[in-house]
């Protein structure tokens, strides 16, 4: 239970940037200002994947990425949930193309090709209020994590 | 200082200026400004299948696909950017985009990032192929018979009844037999104006 509420209650976010245009990127800082301040919700922005609870990724993963993205994945500690801000991380957006499935010679397309994705959020780039919004329902399913968990048990 | 400045500074004591977004239901309040880009929204009875919205669609989320005379729309939303091009080439205003922005969803909901709508493809009487909607078939009829010269309407809305009932390689083949060559509407048009 005291798991559950620690869980629910301080979620750190980890901010990685795979490609794109940046737009999503300014709005996820937009999110952090005063107009929308996430800290009053203990949202807060860590600069280390190993003190983050959530792993926010936006971007269309570019091959060259590949690497480094999976070993911040990797850093992240149990329970995680990753975050897919944009459409280009929900699917690659404007950089896939027509076809999603076309072979792409610089890019991946969208983050679940990568890692697993728990949480998407749509938009070009998402409000920030849509923004809070998936953070929100990544917080519910961080809860639900950290209770099934097996890392965490001792 | 100046007076915009001092504006916003009373302006800031006086009301916080915090957005208390994810807030509970009757304080539930978002900044919403005008011409807001969310959500598709279908007005599924004025749409006609045309398929302009998919071929001019910026990603490739809203697709078309034809399958045993039934044609099938949808919109991902996790592919959209909404751009509003769908939007403007719709020729039924069937299509526009809602202020609704909430759209994260988690693994499990995925299925509500995607929107479809159907049409009835119509078939073809001689060699039975699907040729396009009815709906779009039975527009088709109407504009043409709007912009055509007064001395043709008649002729021509009885042919199109015909026409349009077949699939464009069956209307070449069938030309003649049929009696809708365009020939047959040049005569017709030159004869009364010289009259
Ligand atoms: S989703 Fe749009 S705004 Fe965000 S990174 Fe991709 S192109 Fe840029
Ligand atoms: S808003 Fe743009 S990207 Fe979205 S379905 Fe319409 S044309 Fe495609
Ligand atoms: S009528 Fe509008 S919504 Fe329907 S297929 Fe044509 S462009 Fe798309």
């Amino acid at each position: 239970m005291m798991r559950r509420r620690a869980f629910r209650y301080s979620p750190w976010i980890f901010h990685l940037h795979c490609g794109g245009c940046n737009g999503c990127d300014i709005e996820l800082l937009a999110t952090l200002t005063p107009r929308y301040d996430v800290e009053r919700l203990g949202i807060k922005l860590v600069s280390s994947p190993r003190h983050a609870d959530i792993l926010v990724v936006t971007g269309p993963m570019p091959k060259h990425i590949i690497p480094f993205a999976k070993r911040v994945y990797e850093q992240v500690p149990e329970p995680k949930v990753v975050v897919a801000v944009g459409s280009c991380a929900c699917s690659g957006g404007v950089f896939a193309g027509i076809d999603v499935n076309e072979e792409n010679y610089a890019l991946v397309g969208p983050i679940d090709k990568v890692f697993p994705v728990d949480v998407y959020v749509p938009g070009c780039p998402p409000k920030p209020e849509a923004i809070i919004q998936g953070i929100a329902k990544a917080i519910q399913v961080l809860s639900t994590k950290a209770v099934s968990s097996k890392s965490l048990r001792r | 200082m100046s007076r915009a400045l001092m504006k916003e500074l009373i302006k800031g004591l006086l009301k916080p200026f915090t957005i208390g977004y994810p807030s509970v239901a009757p304080r539930k309040y978002a900044q919403i400004v005008e011409g807001l880009r969310g959500k598709h929204e279908v007005q599924e009875d004025k749409c006609i299948g045309c398929g302009a919205c998919a071929r001019r669609c910026s990603t490739g989320a809203l697709k078309l696909t034809d399958h045993e005379f039934k044609r099938t729309l949808s919109v991902s939303l996790k592919e959209c950017i909404f751009c509003y091009r769908c939007v403007e080439v719709c020729p039924e205003d069937a299509l526009s985009l809602s202020t609704d922005f909430e759209l994260a969803r988690t693994r499990d909901e995925e299925r509500d990032l995607e929107i479809k709508w159907m049409n009835e493809l119509s078939k073809c009487l001689n060699c039975g192929k699907p040729i396009t909607t009815s709906k779009q078939i039975e527009r088709v009829r109407e504009r043409v018979i709007e912009n055509i010269a007064p001395q043709a309407k008649g002729v021509i809305a009885e042919d199109l009844k015909v026409f349009l009932n077949y699939c464009p390689a069956c209307r070449k083949e069938l030309a003649y037999k049929l009696g809708f060559h365009p020939a047959k509407y040049y005569l017709v048009l030159s004869t009364r104006n010289v009259t």
